[in-house]
């Protein structure tokens, strides 16, 4: 229900509303999803506040505003990586059920795969923060190679390399195919 | 892109944002340029100010606290409202100014004397407007919430999506001219997996802390919270300085924003006044505190989304949007919570300046012996069951 901004005009102060109301929530989430609410909230909060001020510096030419949000987000998140592995430890050890509320049929065949929150969350802690930013970048934001590219100022084979690691490194210690 | 579904499907996802915070979020990012100010700045735009009072509408200044010695006004209480119109007034019928009743209103509320119960609930209606299909038309979406605390601190939050339609029959017309095309909640892809509309999210606290904005007090903390303005103020800034130390990172632009005394001040008094028990003479200390902040500006028989008028405190934030508190005039208890727009903006097309564009209305607010009805098996811990 959004509308999503012309990417040219961020560098005007009244279309930078438009940027935040089309990518708040969703920053927010991908945020929380890695760090504790409490501090997701205010990191989502700083990567508006960053882009705002850099808005001038955003060149429309080399890639879309939407990685460029998850980039500064991302950035944020590396500054809590303690944060970010304590909560994959704790969730390893006592993940929500299963069968927790948002978790369909496709989510119940996965577990009867094997794939619980306990054990995903030891396996992402294991991974190099590299590995984790893209496939999370993947996963929760669903951001194309290009677009985890532009978002992490890595090249494309960068990406492409990280995420088949990932891949193998996941089958491995999961199991299956992710 | 399909990669990595498993860990979208699986991992937890987030709840829904705590009331206010969207909000806050914005105003935190959109506030004007503010200064961080050396030492002197603050004297110079207090001073400037005081000189060039300009009122619009029907406002009124009132009494600046701490800073009356600095700007040689003395803190006396100047009236300085023009034409007051139809509608919002500086004077109510009886011929007493905005800041006047404002006076009775926190004299009242100090007075008061609440009987201990075992839970303080606020229930609030909570509506956004924004605008859909690039502007075409506006929709309101509208949902609610119920906060609860007990003599140990917060116990949980109840967030309750109802649903979304288009703001006006005009828009209505322009929703089906448009194809009644399906009208999402916050999720922008129309699954609104948060809280889906018709229900709610139960969100059990397990800090035993209030956390307004950066500040978090312990129940006792809140409790103690001095009940002079400017003592409050002070405790405010300081508490806040005190966390912001802890989380300031290297790498923020130099000079870059940060946020205005104001902003902390509001922030911070708001949701003292919206969300939790605060004893009612800290109440009234905020309401004081709140309504000498140099851009806020007091007026009467201001009515909020609901219709219900009251003691506005409207604070301008520089930018399109400003923020203001509705007071219920014979209780000193808050009405609304609000944003408002100052003059049209590209991405809420069609609400004209003075339009809400957010609203939280306050249902209800005190204590109570009622209990939340957690569902079973949602706990802070493991948080099972909490969709209902």
């Amino acid at each position: 229900m959004i509308t999503v901004p012309d990417e040219a005009s961020i560098a005007d102060p009244e279309r930078f509303g438009a940027v935040f109301d089309a990518h708040y929530e969703e920053i927010r989430r991908y945020i929380g999803r890695r760090l504790d609410l409490d501090i997701a909230e205010d990191l989502a909060a700083d990567t508006f506040l960053i882009a705002f001020r850099r808005r001038d510096r955003f060149d429309p030419a080399r890639g879309a505003v939407r990685p460029w949000l998850y980039g500064i987000a991302t950035n944020l998140i590396g500054r809590h990586r303690r944060a970010e592995l304590r909560r994959y430890r704790i969730l390893a050890k006592a993940g929500p059920d299963p069968d927790d509320d948002g978790h369909d049929q496709r989510v119940a065949d996965r577990v009867t795969a094997g794939v619980t929150v306990g054990r995903l969350s030891g396996a992402l802690a294991r991974l190099s923060r590299g590995e984790r930013d893209t496939i999370l970048l993947s996963a929760y934001g669903g951001l194309t190679y290009e677009e985890i590219a532009e978002a992490l100022g890595v090249a494309y084979g960068t990406v492409a390399s990280r995420l088949s690691r990932a891949r193998t490194k996941l089958r491995g210690w999961l199991g299956v195919e992710i | 892109m399909d990669d990595f579904k498993i860990i979208d499907d699986v991992m937890p996802d987030v709840p829904f944002p705590a009331a206010g915070t969207v909000a806050e979020a914005r105003a935190r990012v959109f506030r004007p340029r503010r200064r961080r100010s050396p030492a002197w700045a603050g004297i110079v735009t207090v001073a400037a100010s005081a000189a060039t009072v300009t009122v619009i509408g029907a406002a009124v200044a009132v009494p600046r606290l701490g800073d009356g010695a600095r700007n040689g006004t003395g803190g006396g209480v100047t009236v300085a409202a023009t034409d007051p119109g139809p509608g919002p007034s500086a004077r109510s019928s009886a011929g007493v100014s905005a800041g006047g009743v404002l006076d009775a209103v926190a004299d009242r509320l100090a007075r008061r004397e609440e009987r201990g119960r075992a839970n303080w609930r606020v229930e609030m209606d909570r509506f956004a407007r924004s605008s859909f299909d690039g502007g075409a038309f506006l929709v309101e979406d509208r949902g609610r919430e119920v906060h609860w605390a007990g003599p140990d601190g917060p116990i949980a939050t109840e967030a309750s999506a109802i649903g979304a339609e288009p703001l006006t029959a005009a828009d209505r017309a322009a929703w089906e001219k448009a194809g009644s095309p399906r009208i999402c909640g916050t999720d922008s892809n129309c699954e609104n997996d948060q809280i889906p509309y018709g229900r709610t999210r139960y969100i059990p606290v397990s800090s035993g802390d209030y956390q307004l904005s950066s500040v978090r007090l312990s129940p006792r903390e809140l409790r103690r919270l001095p009940q002079d303005p400017a003592e409050l103020k002070a405790e405010i800034m300081s508490r806040w300085a005190a966390a912001l130390k802890g989380i300031e990172n290297s790498d923020a632009p130099a000079g870059g924003d940060v946020p205005s005394d104001g902003d902390i001040v509001w922030w911070v008094g708001t949701r003292l006044l919206t969300e939790v028990p605060a004893t009612p003479p800290v109440r009234a200390a905020a309401l004081r505190m709140l309504s000498a902040l140099p851009d806020v500006r007091v007026a009467d028989d201001v009515r909020d989304v609901g219709g219900r008028a009251g003691l506005a405190l409207t604070r301008d934030t520089g930018g399109p949007y400003a923020e203001r508190i509705v007071i219920d005039r014979a209780t000193g208890d808050p009405l609304a919570l609000e944003e408002v727009l100052t003059a049209p903006v590209p991405d809420l097309k069609g609400l004209p300046a003075g339009g809400v564009a957010f609203s939280r209305l306050v249902r209800r607010i005190g204590w109570t012996d009622d209990a939340p009805a957690l569902p079973e098996g949602c706990t802070p811990r493991a948080k099972k069951e909490c969709l209902r």
